[in-house]
This record gives structure tokens, sequence and C-alpha cells, in this order.
């Protein structure tokens, strides 16, 4: 079983705090985590690695960074990492960096499932597993909680609003997970210690060695700003017995006879 | 001249505060009011890799060194003392003697285990009669054949309860005393003549455990000898000037956690009309707080980073321990008062680090005998011996 897991970095929420009136989010402590989502999906891959064998390669892409996100899933048990380096911020475009993604699972070779978190917490888009596999012409399984391979199907577990529901597809297959998925387990001590020190752990790329032509680079996507949802005004609460609350309620939606 | 830590010191100190939320802190509460010990987070944390964080990979450590096992034992500390105790009475001074004293063949038996944490160990020096004057022990250990048997009793022993072996001083003939007529032994839980007295109960650190244990002719093989015959109160001392640097690595995440409970506290709570961070006298609190954190920690990595790189470090470990565990007793005291009526309620986590920090003061030599290390440090280097 070979498995790719797709991962991003974020700068750690638990280090801006959010000003409403000035409209804008500051930065306090300056440190960036694997994408907590993306994180679900690397203890997934080790999962379905320890149950049925095979390697977990960890593709990471963004600014030289990333690298360490990269070390910090080897340090859990990944098996080989490989960063693709884009200081240009032009991967921040989904399409492209779905793109640059697509190219480098091409070019890590055979696989069998690729694992993605299901959104990222800074932008929360979504669109990352979606268009890799669009562009990789794989069956998808869309925030799923669960995955495991069975012969040449994988089986997934999804959780709706009224219960859960089971979903497979022939391999390969991509699958994306949300952030709660699972536990994520710790890196070892010694892990951390062999990750840092192996200078070649992990394989850098650049862009250009995977879109030599610049094609896929060009972005797609322009911001037209950003803004707050308008403040909603406060509701009204009923109170009394439930007799009472259900009475008020069918007034105030003007259903009263 | 470069203070930064190495990045694998970075990502070791994530993963432990990870694992210092997500498992540890559901149970700091019940360890401190029950008096319990979480065996099962001691497995997790085991799991981990944290009994084996200063020692080389071939027994089955990280090697990462007495600077990576600093950065273990301020992050536990963080969150709790109680466990940084255990975790530090296992690694620091337990598996210690054995790494730095033990025989190849002690080591693959035992070091090997302790650093995967398959096998958790104690420490037994302390007496009756004998705390700060450790030379003072009683405990015998008479030979026979290839064999010695042990009798006495060793008391406040860390993880006397939970320990599957126990590294043990005792006399091998009494009129050399420590000078060639102590000697050091591994003993095993399961050997006969063996017992767990009654545990102690403290004003703090009560989730970690501490006990008497009795010695009644136990029979321990001669291979189970830590080191030379008559040589161990040397390697008792040796590891205690280890234990010293990790008392101060302790001491300082305790003190950082006192300053950021401070620092939102004061920020919070208002009288008068506004917050009290605005009163001076809480100022200067804050700053004193932060200035003895920050001379703390130089403190801590330098000392740890001589270690690494095989320097004499006797006086600053003693001067670790000393400031460490005073410099959090003095922060803790300074968040209680911060947190006025707040600051002496159990609902405060400051208030029972305010008790467990107190403790530092006293155990692994009390800071009366650490002002006497450093003392004949100096002058021995003015050609002066005090110690006798
Ligand atoms: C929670 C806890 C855990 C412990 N864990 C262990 C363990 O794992 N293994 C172990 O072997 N021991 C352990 N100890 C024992 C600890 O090391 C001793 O308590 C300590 O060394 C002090 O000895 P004592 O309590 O007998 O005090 P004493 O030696 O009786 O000292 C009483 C007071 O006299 C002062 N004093 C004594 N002699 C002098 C002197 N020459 N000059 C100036 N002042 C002096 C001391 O500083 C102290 O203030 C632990 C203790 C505690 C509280």
């Amino acid at each position: 079983m070979r498995i790719i897991v797709l991962i991003n970095q974020i700068l750690d929420p638990s280090g801006m705090t959010v000003n409403r009136r000035a409209q804008q989010v500051f930065v306090n402590r300056r440190e960036y985590i694997l994408n907590p989502a993306d994180l679900s999906a690397v203890e997934a891959a080790l999962q379905v690695r320890d149950a049925a064998g095979g390697d977990v390669t960890i593709v990471g892409l963004g600014p030289e960074r990333v690298v360490e996100s990269i070390r910090q899933a080897l340090s859990m048990g990944a098996d080989q990492g490989l960063a693709i380096i884009d200081e240009s911020g032009a991967a921040a475009d989904p399409a492209v960096r779905a793109r640059l993604l697509a190219a480098a699972v091409r070019k890590a070779g055979p696989f069998d499932l690729v694992l993605t978190g299901d959104r990222v917490l800074d932008s929360d888009g979504g669109q990352i597993g979606p268009r890799v596999a669009e562009l990789l012409d794989l069956p998808q399984l869309i925030s799923v909680e669960t995955v495991a391979c069975q012969e040449n199907r994988a089986e997934a577990i999804r959780s709706t609003e009224t219960g859960y529901q089971r979903v497979e597809a022939p391999l390969p297959v991509l699958a994306t997970l949300p952030p709660d998925a699972n536990r994520p387990r710790f890196g070892t001590a010694q892990r951390i210690v062999n990750v840092y020190r192996d200078q070649s752990a992990v394989k850098c790329l650049s862009p250009a060695d995977l879109d030599p032509t610049g094609e896929a680079s060009s972005p797609q996507t322009r911001s037209g700003g950003r803004g707050y949802p308008t403040p909603r005004e406060p509701g009204t609460r009923l109170e009394g017995t439930v007799e009472e609350i259900t009475g008020r309620l069918v007034t105030a939606l003007g259903l009263g006879a | 001249m470069d203070f930064s830590l190495p990045p694998e010191y970075h990502a070791l100190r994530r993963m432990v505060r990870d694992f210092c939320e997500r498992e540890l802190r559901p149970v700091i509460r019940q360890m401190d009011h029950e008096e319990y010990t979480p065996m099962d987070i001691v497995s997790k944390a085991a799991a981990a890799g944290f009994m084996g964080v200063p020692f080389p990979k071939k027994y089955g450590g990280a090697g990462a060194g007495e600077i990576g096992y600093c950065v273990l034992m301020q992050e536990l500390a963080r969150w709790d003392a109680s466990f940084s105790t255990i975790i530090g009475a296992h690694v620091g001074i337990g598996a210690m003697p054995i790494y730095i004293d033990g025989s190849e063949e002690l080591k693959e038996k035992y070091l090997t285990r302790l650093a995967k944490g398959e096998l958790l160990a104690a420490f037994a020096l302390t007496e009756a009669g004998a705390g700060s004057d450790a030379a003072g022990i009683r405990m015998s250990a008479v030979r026979e054949g290839d064999s010695y048997f042990l009798d006495g009793s060793k008391m406040w022993i860390t993880n006397g309860p939970i320990a599957d072996i126990i590294v043990v001083l005792a006399n091998t003939d009494a009129t050399l005393g420590p000078r060639g007529g102590q000697t050091c032994f591994v003993v095993e839980k399961e050997w006969d003549g063996f017992s767990v007295g009654a545990a102690e109960h403290k004003m703090g650190l009560h989730g970690s455990p501490t006990s008497v244990l009795n010695f009644d002719g136990v029979r321990v093989p001669q291979e189970n000898v830590l080191g030379q015959v008559g040589l161990g109160f040397v390697t008792f001392m040796r590891t205690l000037d280890l234990g010293r640097i990790t008392i101060g690595a302790a001491g300082l995440g305790g003190a950082e956690r006192a300053l950021e409970w401070s620092l939102r506290w004061a920020r919070a709570r208002q009288q008068f009309g506004q917050a009290i961070a605005h009163n001076q006298s809480v100022h200067f609190m804050l700053a004193d707080m932060a200035t003895e954190t920050e001379a703390l920690r130089s403190l801590v990595y330098r000392t740890a980073w001589m270690v690494d790189n095989h320097m004499p470090f006797t006086k600053e470990a003693g001067m670790c321990k000393l400031f460490g565990s005073e410099v959090s007793s003095r922060c803790c005291d300074r968040a209680v008062q911060i947190h006025g009526a707040l600051g002496i309620s159990r609902d405060f986590p400051g208030e029972r680090a305010y008790r467990d920090a107190r403790i530092s003061e006293i155990f692994e030599g009390t800071n009366e005998i650490q002002r006497i290390v450093i003392a004949s440090e100096l002058l021995q280097q003015e050609g002066v011996r005090i110690r006798p």
C-alpha cells in the first residue's frame, strides 16, 4: 500500500487576536503549525499503513518552513518527506496549489491512496482535495472520518447530520478528512531527534522542477478584498412554560389563528 | 555567541506541550486532590519516548542529552510538578547512575528497558537518620559468596511504590565510610525481603508517590553491584549533580507558568474601576518574576550545555537547584498574591503550584546544602578544602 499525504502549514491561531472594530487580525506570536485537518490525514495514513503494510510519503507545499511540518509528520512515523518550496506565494491560489500538488503526486510514483485534510483552517476553502482528485482523475471520498483499505477498495465512514454513511471506491482513491476525525499520535522523542539530525530526511523540489513551463503556476483566483459579515441583531428570548413558549413562538412566527 | 536552541529541541518542546495538554491536563486536579498517580499517563509518556530523552540511541534513548532532558522537564513542570517529579526520579536519578557508572552488562539488562519505560526506577539514599548527612547511612550490605545481603530501610523515596527497580546505597564496610565503604546496588522489586512501606502524605506533589522502602536480608547477586565496590557514594553524588540541573529546569517551567497566570489575571481583574495591571506594585511583581525567570533560563541551559560539552559543572548544578527552586517558589508566591483570594482557592492551579514549588527547596539536597556545595567549590578553586 503506497500512501501519499498532502499537507499544508498555517499560522497558529492561538497566537492571534481578532479586532472586529478595526477589521484586523493581529499576530502576537508568529508560529506555524501543521494544518489540523492534514494532521488527521497523516494519522489516518499511518493507521492504514500499520494495518495493511506499505509506506507513507508526506508532500508539503509552501515556503521553506513547510519542511518543519513535514518533519513533524515524519516524527509521527511517516516514511518519506517531499517538500515543494515555493517562496513566491503563488501556491496560495488553490488552483495553482492543486496543480502543483497533482504534479508532485505523479512525480512521487505509483500510489494507492492520497489523503489530505478536508479544509485549511485559515482560508477554509475546502478545494484542494477535490481539485487534486479531478486533476489525477481519481474517485474522491470527501470529509470522511475513517479510511480502511481492503484488497482493491477503500472503505470510508462519513458522519452526516442524520447518522453515518459508508462509502467505498476502487483504489487508487483520494480521501479528505476533517480536523477532528481522530486523535493524531505524538511523535516520539527519538524520532524527532533522528528526523532533525538527518539532513536528507526531507527531499526538496521547487515548483519549476514540477512545472518547467510555469503554466501551472499562473494564478487563477483574484482576491476582491475581505470583510466581516454584518453583525446581526440579538434575538428575542422566549420565557415561560413549554406551553407558553410554544404559544408565543406560534404568534411570533405569525402562524397563530 | 549563539543562544538559540537547535530546532530539534523546539520540536521536542512542542511535542511535550501537546502531550501535556491532551493527556496530562485532564488528570492534574485529580492527582492533587486524591493523591492519585496516573500510571496510564506514565505509560503514554513512555510510548512518546520521554524516559529515554537524555540517553544515547544504543540504549534505546533519543540521544537528546542534558539539554533535551531540560526541555522535557521544563515543559512537564509547566503543567504539573508531580508528573515531572515522577519522570525526573525515574530518568534523572533512577536510570542515570546506571548510565554513568554501570557495567555494559547492567546497561544491557536494565538501561535499555528503563529508557523505553518498560521498567520504572527509584533512587534510594535517604534514611531516617541520614538526610542532609547522606554519608551517614546505616543500611548494610554483607557479602556471602557471590552475593550481597542488604538490610535496612530507606525513607522519602520518590516512585517507591511504583518502581520496578531500585538503585540503592549501602555500607559494604562501615569503618571506611563514604570513601571506600559504600556501594551502590540495583535491586528488583520482586526479590525476597524487599517491601514497600508507608506512603507519605505531603504538602504538595500529591501525584508523585513517596514512601519508605524496607530491605530485610535482600539477596543481591554481585552482577548487580553498580560501579565499583566501595565507590557507590561517588556514583550517587555524581547522579545528584545531574539531577540538580533538572530541578532548575522544572523550576523554570513552574516560574514561567506562574508569570503567565499573573499576567492574565492582572489584565482581567478589575478593581477601583480599572484592571489591577495598572498598579505599580503589580508591575514590580511582574517585572521581578520575569527577570528572575530569564536569569534562571540562562543558568539552566548554559549548565546543561556544559554537561553536553563535557565540562565540569558541579558548582553550576548546585546553583540551578538553589536558584531554580527559589525562583519558582517566589514566582508562585507572587502569583498567589496577585490573584488575591482566588490565589488560595483550590480551583486555582497556582495554589497547587505554590505547594509543589516549596518542596523543591528541600529535596535532592536542601538549599542550605546547595549553598555549602557552591561555596566549597568556590573555595576549592582558591585552594581551601572545606568538605570533610
Ligand atoms: C518529596 C520528597 C521526595 C524525596 N525523594 C527522595 C528520593 O527519591 N530519594 C532519596 O534518597 N531521598 C529523597 N528525598 C529525601 C530528601 O533528599 C531529604 O529530605 C533531604 O536531603 C533533606 O534531608 P532531611 O529531610 O533529613 O533534612 P535534614 O537533613 O534533617 O535537615 C533539616 C534542616 O537542617 C538543615 N541542615 C542540615 N545539615 C546542615 C548543615 N550541615 N548546614 C546547614 N544546614 C543544615 C537542612 O538544610 C534543613 O533545613 C525526598 C524528600 C522529599 C520531601
